[in-house]
């Protein structure tokens, strides 16, 4: 389902963010990216998720060529996927409706469906009561469970998380971390950047752990 | 239709989410085309004013005392094949003594009242130029059938102001050149205080843009609305000044009417033209949308939601 051969990624500098990159993840997984700041996590995550290209190797995700993306195939490419970001990336003025029902608006679905899509995710997040209201009349954890809604709104075989709980509590990051298992339960692959070691160690998944740029341990 | 459905969505949306966005830019818009179709709307007028007095121009020739008859048929012929006069008339010397008398009966009885009087006037032609000849090339023109005429048997002199002429010629061009130059002018500032301004209004909803790129919006997708819109706020821009433009030119020929009647002197003042008016809203929208694809192209790269 995802597969890094050989990957590099240097930026001006040199700065050598990713070196010889080899990784292979299985369909239904749901893996742990750990490391401390600067170790190339972020890197990973944007090649991982179509936002930057590597500068030589292979990226396949989903069964397209990351590598070889040209700018008109990326909206298609990033229908297939799901990402949450650490800082949400809600739009403020928009209802938290509107904000889970983008992704589907953008595919050209009918109303009548996205009114029931969005109404079932907001029901998995438990946010149901709250369709209406705006992202900043909401708590941390609660925007993040809307990020959750739309990453998860257009069905997506691979959810990608980059650091989902660095600016939540201990218990909002609890919750969210239980709602991303319930997503992987049903047979999502789930990919979560954290350098949160304790939850990884409690949570017992798949961990991969990168430090300057290269593979450490995968455990 | 679906590019239609997301922008009138999308209009909804700034409307009412960035009222105060879209006034600012709706006012930015109108008062840079305001500036336009004022100045448009006074050298409409100026224009109008200045070709008026071309075609007040006459040209006068004068005949010699000898063969009036016989040389009258052969230059009248001369006038009209040369196909540059809208009216020609012919004032033969004794009426034009007639005429000069009535005119001084006020001033010199004595000498109306003489029967036989000597006559110095001489006989005349009056021509009113057309239209088509009121400028440098038609001057010209006007110039050397004068030089042709004087050379004719019969003419004694031939008189259209040539000074006059000469400078009312140069001022036209002066004043074309000008006005081509004020419109022109006019027409790149509001390029770039359009573009700035939309520039503006689409960098404050960058997060957005960043967003739809992140949940798989197609370039057209994000694009297209934002171009949309352009054109419509350019559009609108565009009306509303002209809107504006004939609301003043309505006050001032109420005010001109009513309190310097005299001044006018029949006078009458023109608004712009069904064409020109559809023209500024066209470079509304050719302005708007513009500014909004080159400002749209810069922000919505497809990597947008990465570069922060």
């Amino acid at each position: 389902m995802i597969t890094f051969s050989h990957v590099y990624k240097t930026y001006p500098g040199p700065n050598h963010a990713l070196v010889d990159i080899n990784l292979n993840i299985n369909r239904g997984e749901f893996i742990f990216l750990t490391g401390p700041s600067g170790a190339g996590k972020t890197t990973f995550f944007k090649l991982l998720s179509g936002f930057d290209k590597p500068t030589s190797g292979q990226v396949e995700v989903l069964g397209d060529n990351v590598s070889k993306l040209t700018s008109s195939a990326i909206p298609n490419f990033r229908k297939k996927i799901g990402v949450i970001y650490q800082d949400f990336k809600l739009i403020d003025d928009k209802t938290v409706f509107e904000n889970v029902s983008l992704p589907l608006k953008v595919q050209g679905a009918k109303d009548k469906y996205i009114t029931e899509r969005v109404m079932d995710v907001l029901d998995q997040v438990s946010l149901t009561h709250k369709s209406k209201a705006h992202p900043m009349q909401l708590s941390g954890g609660e925007q993040q469970r809307v990020a959750i809604a739309r990453a998860l709104i257009h069905h997506p075989s691979l959810l990608i998380a980059d650091e989902p709980t660095g600016n939540l509590d201990p218990a909002l990051a609890e919750e969210i971390m239980t709602l991303l298992e319930k997503v992987n339960a049903q047979g999502t692959t789930v990919f979560v950047a954290t350098h949160d070691l304790e939850m990884v160690k409690r949570k017992n998944k798949k961990q991969v752990e990168i430090k300057k740029g290269i593979i450490n341990e995968i455990l | 239709m679906k590019y239609f459905k997301l922008f009138i969505e999308q209009l909804k949306y700034s409307w009412v989410k960035k009222f105060s966005l879209q006034v600012t830019t709706l006012l930015v818009l109108m008062g840079s085309f305001l500036a336009v179709s004022l100045t448009l709307l006074f050298l409409t007028n100026f224009n109008t004013t200045v070709n008026s007095f071309g075609e007040k121009f006459e040209v006068s020739v004068y005949l010699t005392d000898q063969n009036i008859e016989e040389n009258k048929s052969k230059i009248s012929k001369i006038i009209n094949d040369s196909g540059l006069f809208k009216d020609v008339s012919f004032v033969h010397k004794d009426q034009a003594l007639q005429n000069f008398k009535l005119k001084m009966k006020k001033n010199m009885p004595s000498f109306v009242l003489e029967e036989k009087s000597i006559n110095p006037l001489p006989s005349s032609y009056a021509l009113k130029i057309k239209k088509d000849f009121n400028s440098k090339a038609g001057f010209t023109k006007i110039s050397e059938f004068a030089d042709k005429l004087m050379g004719e048997e019969g003419v004694d002199e031939v008189a259209y102001g040539q000074v006059w002429a000469s400078k009312y010629t140069s001022f036209l061009k002066t004043y074309k050149l000008l006005s081509v130059g004020i419109v022109l002018f006019l027409i790149l500032s509001i390029i770039l205080i359009i573009g700035n301004s939309i520039k503006s209004s689409i960098s404050q909803r960058r997060k957005e843009i960043e967003v739809l790129e992140l949940v798989g919006a197609s370039r057209s997708y994000i694009r297209m609305p934002f171009i949309m819109e352009g054109a419509f706020m350019g559009f609108l821009g565009a009306g509303l000044s002209i809107l504006v433009t004939y609301l003043a030119y309505s006050w001032i020929v109420n005010v001109a009417e009513s309190n310097m009647g005299v001044l006018l002197n029949g006078m009458s003042l023109h608004f712009l033209s069904i064409t020109l008016c559809v023209a500024i809203c066209f470079l509304g929208i050719v302005v708007g949308s513009v500014g909004a694809a080159v400002c749209i192209n810069r922000m919505n790269s497809g990597w947008a939601a990465t570069n922060e």
